[in-house]
């Protein structure tokens, strides 16, 4: 592809796709750490979907998503999908690359997941901090693991002082977890435990009513699911590539080689469009605008 | 046809760069009307006991 992308490209690229995977096409598109998902996103998507003339009472048959994104606001993220789910009976996301964190709990409302070559998700624990991506960011799993740790370090004392016949005891875990909860904050630990309980609650209600709907063992599967993406990965950013999202449940597939090139030609138009300056423009320092556009079955 | 009917047609027909141009100014706008802070923040301000307080103080001196 030249440098020099133009939108009229962008349009046949998503036209092309379109017209390939026989589906109407919505772009989510969030310009890497300038574009999260946040909760105005919520009426320009609506807005979008009802310009093209679709609505709760006049639903398609059929819409694929495409989704790029770090993640975000996972409140918005849960009602994203539930607004695509309104406003069609069967969806399929694709992700090209990568849709982290809320973009995976998005993805949670999905009849099928299809991940572009190396693409990934990722779970959909709190992290919370300074900003996106600094290093001041604390995860909830960072606290679960420092957690595991106390007890570890516990543990090996009072291994060590029998060993040695010794009648003193340690306190070593209070000391710890004092020193953690100095360093976190009290109230910002209540608020991540608090946040985690949500992410899993509104996970629950898309796997049960949509992803799974119609499984016997939805219940048990679902529960698996969000045990692990909450609490059972190593990192909020573990990447979960197509053979760990397949382990672990979740409907996915891999795209053939044309249809993950397509997908990904598009992402690279979109990517360029943005640096130039010509779609996704600036709101504020570091936050752009996404890319948001329903294309239906013409060209 | 009527004219909001037209309106809508027309609306339905905008080209990809016109509609992001239309999102862009409404999140401009949003962003304005926000004074650039986000929903959390605004929810977390409008429900600070404090604040509260202190209205529910106002309105009984008034």
């Amino acid at each position: 592809m030249s440098s020099q992308v133009t939108v009229e490209e962008l349009d046949k690229l998503a036209f092309e796709l379109s017209t390939f995977r026989k589906k109407p096409l919505l772009i989510l598109y969030y310009h890497e750490f300038e574009g999260d998902i946040r909760e105005s996103d919520i009426e320009h998507i609506c807005e979008e979907i009802r310009r093209r003339g679709y609505h709760k009472e006049n639903k398609l048959q059929k819409l694929d998503v495409l989704l790029h994104t770090i993640g975000g606001d996972p409140h918005t993220g849960y009602r994203i999908a539930q607004l695509i789910r309104d406003i069609t009976s069967e969806v399929t996301f694709l992700i090209p690359q990568y849709a982290f964190s809320a973009g995976t709990l998005t993805c949670m409302c999905a009849d099928e997941i299809r991940l572009g070559e190396c693409a990934v998700l990722s779970p959909f624990d709190i992290s919370f901090g300074a900003g996106r991506g600094s290093s001041e960011d604390i995860e909830l799993m960072s606290i679960d693991y420092f957690r595991n740790f106390v007890t570890d370090c516990r543990g090996q004392l009072e291994r060590m002082l029998q060993k040695i016949k010794s009648r003193s005891s340690t306190d070593v875990d209070s000391a710890l977890l004092v020193e953690m909860t100095r360093q976190a904050g009290a109230l910002n630990i209540g608020r991540f435990y608090r946040a985690r309980t949500l992410t899993g609650y509104y996970a629950e209600m898309l796997l049960l009513e949509y992803m799974f709907e119609h499984l016997p063992n939805k219940e048990d599967l679902s529960s698996k699911i969000i045990r692990e993406l909450l609490f059972e990965y190593p990192t909020h950013d573990f990447h979960m590539d197509f053979h760990i999202c397949r382990k672990l449940g979740l409907p996915v597939q891999e795209m053939a080689v044309e249809e993950s090139d397509k997908a990904k030609k598009i992402v690279s138009a979109l990517r360029q469009l943005t640096v130039s300056g010509i779609i996704c423009k600036t709101i504020r320092d570091t936050y752009k605008a996404p890319f948001i556009r329903l294309y239906v079955g013409e060209s | 046809m009527s004219q909001l009917e037209t309106e809508k047609e027309k609306k339905r027909e905008l080209g990809t760069l016109d509609v992001q141009e239309l999102i862009y100014k409404r999140y401009l706008e949003t962003h304005k009307l926000r004074q650039g802070k986000t929903f959390d923040e605004l929810l977390e301000i409008a429900n600070d006991p404090e604040r509260y307080s202190k209205i529910r103080k106002k309105s009984k001196e008034t």
